[in-house]
């Protein structure tokens, strides 16, 4: 059975899984917006220290060469050297924009420079030459000036490409959102139509049951629901059989109440007959009653005439 | 009626589904062209000042025609400062470039650069202007001779005797030495058989307008009679107009220039301007630009012209330049959509 209550549940699914799916979309769509910039601005700040990283490097260097012997010093050039190239490699798998890693391979190559630069010295100082150290460190400087121009570059490719994905994003986000109002707005007509036509359903037959109902109040039992109405498969179809097969009982009785009413009928003849009879019968004992009352009365009188008598005697 | 609600059903979660994948498309697809693939040509274009108007036109035309062809373009600008100039390129080197467009402050001290740049393998293409003594591999340019040419014939034409005075441009540049040359050409025939006399002979400090002004007001106020300016480029076309303007001579003294800058094209509607030399800077830009790819990628770009850099002749591309007046104007810059009609003549009505 397809029942109103079935429809009803229908509508509201069907609403609550437009509504909910739009914000989901939306939700959605906030969602890979915020995860983007996140994603740019973690990637800016690894860039942004590439500058501190290289500044390290060659300070590292500068150190290291100055104690040529001491080997711990060594030992933090190679540990700050691998940090940088490492940050480069992870920077490498991560930048999206390709004006950004065209920027990259520029800044790589300058600390390449800046590392070649580093690592010849430092070779040298092993191998006891002093010669050129200065040269290398004051290279090295200048392309560590390189490195801090191209990074900053770098950066303003980044936030270029990211105005440029928020400015991609809000379009996405302005369609979406409309799209997903015309359909919510299209999804409202389109219940408040199946309402209106649902509700004339429903209504006409309750008014047709109604219309009967009084005229079986007006107490023309003979009135019959119509096919149409006890064929329907939802609540008002159940009403209308349970109505009719009420109706029909309520005519069976009646029918019985007649029977029994003109049985009663008959009886009440057949008494009133007896009752007649009894009433005959008892006049003509009123009557025998009454005869007898004389006779002793009489007997009585006679009783004081024959004392009196006796007296007088 | 149960279908219908299955339909419903069935299409708002096709309909959410869309709208989300379409969603994830437009946002996950990077904004920027091919994110995918790096570019693999890389050009540095180191500009010496980006302080005029048409060097931001070239910039902005470079860009656009170098990435159209795949390439990255890195721009750095100078401000007048050779040093500066010398530094970036450095940088550029250091990030290994593919190929250095470089249009110098200083035709000469740029050359340094240029052999440390030979040395690291990159190629360099003299933009606009020549670099002196390096032995660059390309040089595009406008025919700066033709330009000189055209200076002095748009005066020649209105006015062929009397004081003429010369306001050349930037001694550090050598179009200045080009155009000057070019001009020559033209007066000498003249200054010859004595019709023409050169009264003011000068170069313009970084191409100044002040310089221009304080030039011919200074030479005005001494008393001297002035028949014709040729001025080297637009700008210090307009401080010689301002310094005429004083002695009530604007209109009167025809003077030359070159660039077409918006503000020359309304001076010559006006009647101030006598002509400007139109350097189409789109063909420039883009001749450039596939230049620098053409190199990049190791092919040998077609010159049209070789030029004496100092030591050696340097394969060369010239872009015609084209002679604008008042009659010419509308068919040529506004044709082009180098200014709009409104721009050049919004101040006509001003003016009348």
């Amino acid at each position: 059975m397809n029942s109103i209550r079935n429809k009803i549940q229908n509508a509201l699914i069907i609403s609550i899984v437009v509504i909910s799916g739009c914000a989901i979309v939306i939700l959605y769509i906030n969602q890979i917006i915020i995860s983007q910039t996140q994603k740019v601005i973690n990637t800016m700040t690894k860039e942004h220290s590439l500058i501190s990283q290289t500044n390290s490097l060659v300070q590292a260097y500068n150190n290291a060469i100055k104690s040529a012997n001491d080997s711990q010093l060594t030992t933090t050039y190679q540990t700050t050297r691998t940090e940088l190239l490492n940050t480069i490699q992870v920077l490498k798998t991560e930048v999206v924009s390709s004006e950004s890693r065209a920027t990259l391979i520029g800044v790589e190559n300058t600390i390449s420079k800046v590392i070649q630069e580093c690592d010849t010295g430092i070779k040298e100082v092993q191998n006891n030459d002093f010669s050129n150290i200065s040269n290398h460190y004051s290279q090295a400087n200048i392309n560590n000036d390189f490195v801090y121009t191209n990074t900053q570059t770098l950066i303003q490719k980044e936030l270029e490409y990211l105005s440029l994905t928020q400015e991609k994003s809000k379009q996405v986000y302005t369609v979406s959102t409309l799209i997903s109002m015309a359909f919510f707005v299209f999804i409202i007509l389109i219940m408040v139509i199946y309402a209106s036509s649902f509700s004339k359903q429903l209504v006409a037959p309750v008014q047709n049951l109604i219309q009967v109902t009084q005229e079986i109040t007006a107490g023309n039992m003979n009135k019959s629901i119509g096919e149409d109405l006890i064929n329907q498969k939802n609540e008002i179809g159940v009403l209308a059989k349970s109505f009719a097969i009420m109706v029909d009982t309520i005519n069976a009785k009646i029918s019985e109440l007649n029977t029994s009413n003109q049985e009663l009928t008959a009886s009440k003849d057949a008494i009133q007959a007896s009752r007649d009879a009894l009433e005959i019968s008892n006049s003509q004992l009123e009557k025998l009653n009454s005869f007898m009352t004389n006779r002793e009365l009489k007997m009585i009188e006679l009783k004081e005439k024959i004392t009196k008598l006796e007296s007088n005697t | 009626m149960k279908r219908a609600n299955l339909i419903i059903l069935l299409g708002s979660i096709i309909f959410v589904g869309l709208l989300a994948y379409l969603a994830n498309y437009f946002l996950t697809k990077s904004p920027t062209v091919s994110s995918d693939n790096t570019p693999e040509i890389r050009i540095g274009f180191s500009l010496g000042d980006l302080r005029e108007e048409r060097w931001q036109k070239d910039r902005d035309f470079f860009v656009a025609a170098a990435k159209k062809l795949g390439a990255y373009v890195q721009v750095t600008s100078a401000n007048s400062d050779a040093t500066l100039q010398n530094t970036q390129v450095e940088n550029m080197i250091s990030q290994k470039f593919d190929v250095i467009v470089i249009s110098p402050y200083d035709s000469e001290k740029i050359a340094g650069v240029v052999i440390l740049a030979h040395k690291s393998n990159i190629k360099v293409i003299s933009y606009d202007r020549l670099i002196k003594n390096a032995k660059v591999d390309f040089y595009v340019s406008f025919d700066n001779i033709k330009v000189g040419n055209f200076e002095a014939q748009g005066i020649v034409d209105v006015k062929n005797s009397g004081n003429f005075a010369y306001i050349g441009g930037a001694p550090t540049d050598n179009n200045s030495t080009l155009l000057k040359k070019g001009s020559m050409d033209i007066l000498d025939p003249l200054i010859k058989d004595g019709s023409v006399k050169l009264v003011v002979d000068k170069f313009m400090i970084d191409w100044k307008p002040e310089e221009a002004y304080i030039t011919i007001k200074n030479y005005l106020a001494g008393g001297g009679k002035l028949d014709a300016i040729i001025a080297a480029n637009d700008g210090t076309a307009y401080g010689a107009i301002n310094a005429l303007k004083e002695f009530q001579l604007d209109g009167k003294v025809p003077v030359s220039g070159q660039d077409a800058e918006l503000s020359a094209c309304q001076r010559i509607i006006q009647g101030t301007q006598t002509m400007t030399v139109y350097k189409p800077i789109t063909a420039l830009a883009n001749k450039a630009a596939s230049i620098a790819v053409e190199m990049a990628t190791g092919k040998t770009p077609i010159a049209n012209n070789e030029t004496n850099d100092g030591q050696s002749e340097i394969p060369s591309f010239f872009i015609e330049p084209i002679l604008v007046t008042k009659s010419n104007i509308d068919e040529t810059i506004i044709k082009d959509g180098f200014h709009t009609k409104s721009e050049v003549y919004q101040n006509t009505s001003i003016i009348k």
